[in-house]
């Protein structure tokens, strides 16, 4: 019986495990470090889940509806005073809690170190929940073409929640898949796509096209209880794993968590892993035909580095750079506070510089949640200052915009430490860069459009994330062009192949060659699942 | 790889280094491709790169060897300079990665040290970290003067025809490299099996102060300049004010602050040694004189090995 072995549980494992399963007989092992919610919370959530939002208990919803928070400084977070909080989901840290993952690796400057999960479903417990396929244009640099890859998309919207509708939008990313409708969209949200819609011919030549969101969530369970944002008390937004709880309950993989993979290789009996037990310390080897790397870009990044008999002393990768731009807006609704929404990402501004789809930046919406109120300047939330808050709150939204990585500076892991008998130390920079001259532009549009829009960014209040904050990053072993050899600098063939390994293939973001700024999940499983399926389907070459 | 020559790319092959290299490389028999700002007419020889945009993805299609010489020097602005230099070279190595070349090589500068103030020198060195995350090999030149007058060499001939020469920094050290050098150790770079993945150092180890430098270039350019010692933070506030007016001008404020904070030492001379690299001493030949009869140093004029 052909084997494959998967190392991660998140996005890209996911994604590998959709394709390896629909192949009959193939023996699939996971290994995961598998860190989960805490028992207390988990227990919260499902009282909560067995109740509607009425009934709720208000101490669960306090620590379950716990808001970001400025993670302290340690190794993994440096915390300019202007960085993002870091999410918290179920009032958990569980998605970036060190349990070994991390020990070694350290943030330097701006850069954010938190940068590996050790999270069951890994960091999909805390992302947005967007998916869209990247433009066909994004593929140009890449060996496989958009038409490659519609297949894939297709195969993973299948296996996910997905709520969508057809718009503008859909020119440059098709929808690909049957699509639920989104919930009632928040007045503000509703409110600038009408003004969009009326002034649609004037904003699109600014080269700014808008739509809804596009969500890997089940809309239809959806009660609005707003609490999207700190994790869905009934699991209706998507993680990767929801998609291994499935193919564990069908029996169609072996799950092992509680270890660490800390080497990859190959030798006369072909591909191995070596791991370490969280608890005992002890070391295990796993063999099967293939090994699927999907430990996120870094991660990965680090496991290779560690397994490579000549590593470089440095490795790059691209980032879709994230910023974080307030908006507002004259004309007010409802105050937000008295609503009841779904609060993910609702409508999405895409400002293309090209006709072609390629030069894109993306800024995604988001309705008002709690944390705008914690995000606000002490003296606006002071009693006296009520009304104030209140007709502020009234007009303010906020876009959390990304540049392509080609506009935006790479992240760069130094190694520190080379492996001895466990992975690499690292250290996370930025590379000294000017503020992207590609915002600058963004922003001149994004103010062309504001009048019609009634949507005026607050350019003195926007944030531009330190490095590797927008968790949408990779490249390190790019795929290499079709025909290409390999050069001195390590590349990957279209499976994710490195020249040492003939059967370890990565998956993840790592073999990104570009990081689009549109959404970056979707394709993270769309390629993994196009490289676990082509390559079992490859001739055993041994 | 076409047959047993490999084919060589050349960015920047319109300016003073990639044109010494093209026609190097040309005379050599060996197939080259000049990749070349303007848009002109492209050959099988000839293809457009701009490094304000990225490569289109069949750029180095067929190409073997990559040198990278492009360098915008045209631009003040400290963010689009860095934009365009830095940011074109990242992208320009990485398809250079991808596309699976055998050989890149990145003209650095002998500006490129750390501790260096010059938004110059940092450029270059932000440039030098892409070359080697993408496996390229980085050569420093010195201070390249030769028969071309290209350059910083080009720049300060201009300054010794003036009637009177501001002398700046007049003892500040600067290593130097003869062109006919820099394009032999560029060729030898070219075919070396392996490149160790460290900056070298293209120029005499021997550094000379500006002063004789000066006086070398005049005496070769057949002045005599009038020398008048300047404080060096005067000259560079006039050309910071001249280039935000946008007045043309011969020299930029950028390269003063290079004369005058220069490298402390050329890097890894053993390893230049070790490909093979020989580098002449600072010298220039006067000129030739009336009679036709060529005065140039060995190794440079006419009829010379």
């Amino acid at each position: 019986m052909p084997s494959a072995l998967i190392i991660g549980s998140g996005p890209a494992a996911a994604g590998a495990a959709l394709a390896l399963s629909r192949q009959d007989g193939v023996k699939i092992t996971v290994l995961d470090v598998g860190v989960r919610l805490e028992a207390d919370k988990q227990a919260l959530v499902d009282d909560l889940a067995a109740a509607p939002p009425q009934s709720w208990a208000p101490r669960a919803i306090e620590v379950v509806g716990a808001q970001p928070v400025v993670a302290p400084i340690d190794a993994h977070h440096q915390n300019p005073t202007d960085a993002l909080p870091e999410k918290r989901t179920y009032g958990s840290d569980f998605p970036f809690r060190d349990v070994g993952q991390l020990t070694g690796v350290t943030a330097r400057g701006r850069a954010n170190g938190a940068v590996i999960s050790g999270a069951y479903g890994g960091f999909s417990n805390v992302w947005g929940a967007q998916v869209m396929p990247f433009t066909s244009a994004s593929f140009d640099t890449w060996p496989v073409s958009s038409l490659h890859m519609e297949p894939h998309y297709r195969s993973v919207l299948s296996r996910i929640p997905f709520a969508a509708e057809g718009d503008d939008l859909a020119a440059l990313f098709p929808l690909l898949a049957d699509a639920a409708p989104l919930p009632t969209l928040a007045p503000r949200s509703a409110m600038v796509l009408d003004a969009y819609a009326r002034n649609r011919d004037h904003i699109r030549r600014l080269g700014i096209t808008m739509g809804r969101a596009r969500l890997a969530f089940d809309p239809l369970g959806c009660v609005r209880c707003g609490m999207c944002m700190t994790g869905c008390p009934y699991s209706l937004i998507y993680s990767a794993s929801q998609t291994f709880d499935d193919l564990r309950r069908q029996g169609r993989v072996d799950y092992h968590d509680g270890v660490v993979a800390f080497r990859v290789g190959e030798d006369a009996d072909g591909p191995f892993v070596l791991a370490r037990s969280r608890t005992s310390g002890e070391q295990h080897r796993f063999r099967a035909d293939r090994i699927f790397v999907a430990c996120g870009a870094i991660g990965t990044t680090r496991l290779v580095l560690g397994s490579m008999d000549r590593p470089p002393a440095t490795v790059t990768l691209a980032e879709s750079i994230q910023f974080v731009l307030p908006t507002v807006s004259l004309r007010p609704t409802p105050d937000p506070r008295n609503r009841s929404e779904f609060t993910l990402n609702q409508f999405n501004m895409i400002v293309g510089l090209d006709d072609r789809g390629l030069d894109v930046a993306q800024v995604h919406f988001y309705p008002y949640n709690p944390a705008y109120l914690e995000a606000l300047p002490a003296v606006l939330t002071s009693g006296a200052a009520r009304p104030v808050t209140s007709q502020l709150l009234r007009r303010l939204s906020v876009g959390l915009g990304y540049l392509p990585s080609w506009a935006s500076p790479r992240v760069r892991l130094t190694v520190t430490r080379p492996t001895g008998t466990d992975l690499p130390d690292l250290v996370v920079s930025q590379d000294e860069w000017p503020r992207p001259p590609m915002l600058a532009e963004v922003l001149r549009r994004i103010w062309g459009a504001a009048p019609r829009l009634d949507l005026w960014p607050v350019t003195p209040r926007l944030i531009v994330s330190g490095g590797a904050k927008s968790y949408h990053f990779g490249g390190s072993f790019p795929h290499r062009q079709v025909g290409a050899r390999p050069g001195p600098a390590p590349t990957t063939d279209r499976l994710g192949r490195l020249p040492e390994w003939e059967r370890i293939h990565l998956v993840d973001a790592s073999v990104f060659p570009s990081v689009p700024a549109t959404t970056f999940t979707l394709t993270i499983m769309a390629n993994a699942h196009r490289i676990a399926q082509e390559s079992m389907e490859l001739a055993d070459d041994r | 790889m076409t047959g047993d020559r490999p084919r060589i790319a050349i960015s920047g092959a319109s300016g003073y280094i990639g044109s010494l290299l093209l026609r190097r490389f040309e005379d050599q028999g060996a197939s080259v491709v000049a990749l070349v700002r303007s848009r002109g007419i492209t050959s099988s020889a000839r293809r457009h790169f701009d490094m304000a945009e990225p490569p289109p993805s069949d750029l180095l299609a067929g190409v073997d060897v990559l040198v990278h010489c492009g360098w915008d020097l045209s631009l003040v602005d400290r963010d689009a300079a860095w934009s365009v230099n830095v940011v074109g070279t990242e992208r320009l190595l990485d398809l250079a990665r991808r596309s699976g070349l055998e050989r890149v090589v990145f003209i650095s500068s002998m500006s490129a040290f750390d501790g260096t103030r010059q938004l110059y020198g940092r450029s270059k060195l932000a440039a030098e970290r892409a070359a080697f995350d993408n496996g390229a090999a980085v050569l420093r030149l010195g201070l390249v003067y030769g028969r071309g007058w290209g350059g910083m060499a080009g720049s300060l001939k201009k300054m010794v025809e003036l009637p009177v020469t501001p002398l700046v920094g007049a003892s500040s050290r600067q290593f130097t490299v003869h062109e006919d050098d820099v394009v032999e150790a560029v060729a030898r770079v070219v075919a070396a099996p392996a490149v160790p993945s460290v900056p070298l150092g293209i120029a005499h180890p021997d550094p000379v102060t500006f002063r004789v430098l000066l006086e070398g270039i005049a005496g070769a350019a057949g002045t005599a300049p009038r020398f008048v010692p300047f404080p060096w933070q005067l000259l560079y506030g006039g050309l910071r004010v001249g280039e935000a007016l946008g007045i043309p001008l011969p020299f930029r404020a950028e390269s003063l602050l290079g004369l005058v904070h220069s490298a402390p030492f050329a890097p890894n001379t053993d390893q230049v040694h070790a490909l093979g690299i020989r580098l002449r001493p600072f010298e220039l030949a006067p000129p030739p004189r009336p009679d036709g009869v060529d005065t140039s140093l060995p190794g440079l004029g006419t009829g010379s090995a």
